[in-house]
């Protein structure tokens, strides 16, 4: 998991944004309602924007004597309202920037006074964070990396007996004992420093709560662990590529610079889907990149603390010529690192494969990441087609199901019945639909 | 997983240790490749884990179900992507909104536009949650385009937004009709009113044929069914039902009747309350002389002054008994009588006999002239009721009745008869409620001033007003900036109502000139 990285990307700051990008930064839906609301000249006063430093400030009507003070800091991008909001940006803060992104924010040589002490607050708290220029010792490295191997090795360990007791006293009764026994295995890896298996027992109470069928699937989940754990004992003898891989399921940290020193792959990338989901107090967001010329379907996944904005450097629906650099544990996912010209609207369809073809596609991944679940597609064109209950896409020759759950009334509305070319992440259980670019051009699901 | 590997995992391999058979010879051969394990436990998850490789590495296919017909083409114009984001925003905010969604719906739907199928799935969802609101549906539906129309029927959350279809009704009535026959209660109501729009006369003999075998229920629906155009050739079925056993039925038979002013009924109605009604002059004044009716024998209306709290009231302000019982009458007599009767009786406008009736405490008659004014949908009448009696006391409904530029002068008096205070404000509140919106220019000024001028305490109702006032106002910039100038000199509570009531103002222009 990425939490302790860095800035994945270090960009120019946008001139302007578009309405879709600060309401990209909304943390739900009540907050872009509350910021459109906000998003008239009428509660605003003493607004302005400026270039260096890159900010936008204005005062809003509340509902106390003083106005709010909001301040945005356009290059973090970050925050300051004194409303008592815990949202994160506020509604003032997306009414401002809506304002601002309309145009209707009068540009200033050099923020308000009020502005000014917060964002050279920013500025010193930066400059402090920079100075101390990391000094990497490399033997203190090494002994940090040895140390974090054994606790790992402990955690697996014990992970490793505690699998080997489920199967031995039997999983009955599981789909009734609730939470509590897996959260003090989970509670252990973490402090093993093994995230990545605490992620995965994490997940077991509610596949064995999934009620008709839960053995199965529980004996499933407990026996990809367990081929997991017998691939990390060995980790030292499999390929650098499957020792990655393996690691990064058990949870060892990958730097961001690690990414962005591994050879770039430079195209031009279309950013066709963003899908925002929950994992614990993480809000997880999932950018699909399609490579023009090397047709190259990879995943930009970034976290961040629940109720702050996410990533919102890939616009959907642009593409830009850049630099990707792809995870060494995980060969599927990317940063973008070096961007060689603004981006630009996407007005072709991207390159898509049969439905036959994911077959392949689906096993090739399995072989490099046996533990994989989401695997980006472009694929098409193809019917999709439901009968209430179940399904289903199709290109004639070949039928596959929608990946279990998924109910993408908004891929059917969108496709109107014709075929379409699918954005898509292949899972397990079938496609999990992400877009699809229909006649109108393309539609986020 | 297989179901024998399964069984063993849920058993445990302290009791079952196995071995346990693969079952596939491919996997059979990867498993002799594997280290022979000792442990039972160990043995079994390396069994597992080879099915649960294999079974994630094969993707299954699967039967493609019949697939309806690609939509038709669009014929509608798709609304601009201003248009488009604003309805996103709308639906994002949920339930509060639906005021405004119901505005960008209605207007779209009015300029033949469709939305973008990318905001269908929202759409539909909120109007399906939406659902009592009629208008709301409707220009949902319609703006939804062909794909709409396409896509409701295939989900069922969303197959109450197609209306329920009225029962059908022949051109020629029947009385085998499978609705009238075998329907519910309510059905054959929907049915028998649409049946009796479409031929009156078929629609009055299914009833008459119909009555005697009905309960009391369905002959009260059958008295108000006639109501749907009805002529003289209904008054001998109605007259009838005025003896009925059931008051309901009786009651219903009354309003019915009262739609005739030339049956023998309202005739003879019409003149006993003329007749408990002068104007008498003394010196330079007059006065309404008021007199109360006998009842008679076969009098059809429900006898509220029987009931024994109406006997204590009556003694307890110490009239003579009956009095409320005659009083109650005179009021049943007047709501039958056509209004032309007392202006052409007395001799005097609807305005003048109102203030009369006032200055002589005629309650009597001026409840039963606002059910009349109803009834007939006078101006004229529902003006003067308002102004002089006020919204509360008589009906707000009648505020529907009245013409724009009598708004304003209403609100006056409703504010001015409004008691001191905050328990004034619900009068005008329920007046302004059923004032068809947009308000007149004139209404809009009055109502920012007068809830800017409210003091800035906790209350509700200045805030209220204020919403119905950002929903009603005319959306244009002038009333804008007319409820901004009320808040800039309003107290700091009210001043941000009215604030935000601009705010809805300005939206609402907003999203009429972004549709157009």
């Amino acid at each position: 998991m990425g939490v302790s990285e860095g800035p994945a990307t270090v960009t120019a700051v946008p001139m302007t944004w578009t309405a879709e990008q600060v309401l990209a930064l909304a943390p739900d839906a009540a907050s872009v309602a509350a910021g459109r609301k906000l998003a008239a000249p009428g509660p605003w006063t003493q607004t302005g924007a400026s270039d260096s430093p890159a900010a936008v400030w204005g005062l809003a009507a509340g509902s106390g004597k003083n106005p709010y003070v909001t301040v945005v800091d356009l290059a973090g991008p970050a925050f300051s309202c004194s409303c008592p909001s815990r949202k994160f940006p506020c509604k003032h803060a997306l009414g401002l920037l809506l304002l601002w992104s309309a145009g209707a924010v009068p540009g200033a040589s050099e923020p308000a006074e009020f502005a000014a002490t917060w964002l050279e607050s920013r500025a010193a708290r930066a400059e402090k964070a920079a100075s101390p220029a990391r000094t990497t010792d490399p033997a203190a490295a090494a002994q940090r990396a040895e140390r974090r191997a054994d606790r790992v090795a402990g955690g697996v360990a014990d992970l490793r007996r505690w699998l080997r007791d489920q199967v031995a006293a039997g999983l009955a009764g599981a789909d009734r004992a609730g939470y509590r026994p897996y959260e003090q295995v989970a509670a252990r890896l973490v402090d093993a420093q093994a995230p990545g298996l605490a992620d995965v027992v994490r997940r077991l109470p509610s596949v064995a709560a999934s009620g008709e069928g839960w053995a199965g699937r529980l004996l499933d989940e407990l026996a990809m662990l367990h081929v997991l754990l017998e691939a990390h004992e060995r980790v030292d003898d499999l390929t650098p590529e499957l020792a990655a891989v393996v690691r990064r399921h058990v949870g060892y940290p990958t730097k961001a610079e690690d990414v962005l020193a591994t050879p770039a792959v430079r195209d031009t990338w279309v950013v066709l889907a963003q899908s925002d989901s929950l994992e614990g107090r993480l809000a997880v967001r999932r950018v699909h990149l399609h490579g023009r010329a090397t047709a190259r379907n990879l995943a930009v996944v970034s976290f961040a603390p629940a109720n702050q904005p996410l990533d919102t450097s890939l616009l959907v629906g642009s593409e830009l010529d850049a630099d990707v650099h792809t995870y060494p544990g995980d060969p599927l996912r990317a940063l973008v690192g070096t961007r060689h010209a603004d981006p630009v609207p996407a007005t072709t369809p991207p390159a898509a494969v049969e439905l036959g073809e994911l077959a392949r596609v689906w096993s090739a991944a399995l072989e490099v990441d046996p533990w994989a679940f989401a695997v980006p597609v472009v694929t098409g064109p193809v019917t999709v087609g439901t009968d209430g209950g179940r399904w289903w896409l199709t290109d004639g020759a070949v039928t596959v199901p929608v990946a279990a759950g998924a109910q993408p009334w908004s891929l059917l509305v969108a496709s109107g019945g014709d075929p379409v070319v699918l954005v898509a992440d292949q899972t397990p259980t079938g496609l999990a639909p992400r877009a699809a670019w229909t006649s109108d051009g393309l539609v986020r699901l | 997983m297989s179901a024998d590997l399964t069984t063993a995992a849920l058993l445990g391999t302290d009791r079952n240790p196995g071995p346990h058979p693969v079952g596939d010879e491919l996997l059979a051969a990867a498993l002799s490749r594997l280290p022979a394990r000792e442990d039972p436990a160990t043995a079994l998850l390396d069994v597992a884990a080879l099915a649960a490789v294999a079974r994630r590495a094969s993707t299954s296919g699967t039967e493609a179900g019949t697939v309806r017909a690609p939509a038709p083409t669009e014929t509608r114009q798709l609304c601009a992507p201003a248009a488009a984001a604003r309805l996103r925003g709308l639906l994002a905010a949920g339930k509060e909104s639906w005021d405004l969604l119901e505005l960008w719906l209605a207007t779209a739907a009015g300029n033949g536009l469709r939305v973008p199928p990318g905001v269908l799935v929202p759409l539909l969802d909120a109007a399906a949650a939406a659902g009592d609101r009629d208008g709301l549906r409707t220009a949902a539906l319609a703006v939804s385009g062909e794909r709409g129309r396409w896509i409701t029927p295939q989900n069922p959350a969303w197959h109450g937004l197609v209306a329920a279809p009225r029962p059908g009704v022949d051109a020629i009535v029947t009385d085998d009709d499978p609705t009238w026959v075998h329907g519910t209660a309510d059905e054959r109501a929907a049915w028998l009113s649409a049946a009796r729009s479409l031929d009156p006369a078929g629609a009055r003999s299914l009833v008459a044929g119909a009555w005697a075998k009905a309960n009391a229920n369905e002959r009260a629906t059958f008295a108000r069914a006639l109501e749907v155009g009805v002529t003289p050739d209904d008054e001998e079925l109605l007259a009838s039902a005025l003896s009925d056993r059931s008051v309901a039925v009786r009651t219903a038979a009354v309003r019915t009747l009262a739609h005739l002013p030339s049956s023998a009924f309202v005739r003879h109605c019409t003149d006993r309350a003329l007749a408990c009604v002068t104007v008498s002059r003394t010196l330079l004044r007059e006065h309404l002389v008021m007199e109360l009716p006998e009842p008679e024998k076969g009098d059809p209306f429900a006898a509220p002054y029987s009931s024994p709290k109406a006997v204590a009231v009556t003694q307890m302000l110490g009239l003579p008994a009956g009095v409320g019982a005659k009083a109650d009458l005179l009021t049943r007599l007047v709501e039958v009588v056509p209004l032309s009767a007392w202006t052409a009786h007395l001799g005097k406008e609807p305005r003048t006999l109102v203030q009369l009736a006032i200055a002589a405490n005629a309650r009597p008659l001026l409840q039963g002239w606002a059910v009349a004014t109803e009834r007939e949908h006078d101006a004229a009448w529902a003006h003067a009721l308002l102004v002089l009696v006020g919204a509360r006391s008589i009906s707000a409904d009648l505020a529907r009745i009245l013409p724009p530029e009598a708004q304003l002068d209403v609100f006056r008096a409703t504010v001015s008869a409004a008691p001191a205070g905050y328990e004034g404000h619900p009068a005008v509140a329920a007046y302004l409620a059923q004032l068809p919106a947009p308000w007149t220019d004139d209404l809009t000024a009055q109502v920012a001033t007068w809830v800017g001028g409210q003091p800035s305490e906790k209350s509700w109702t200045p805030i209220h007003t204020s919403e119905q006032l950002g929903l009603a106002a005319p959306p244009t910039a002038r009333s804008e900036s007319v409820i901004r100038a009320a808040a800039a000199r309003a107290a700091e509570n009210v001043s941000r109502a009215l604030t935000r009531a601009a705010d809805a103002v300005h939206q609402r222009r907003t999203i009429i000139e972004e549709l157009t």
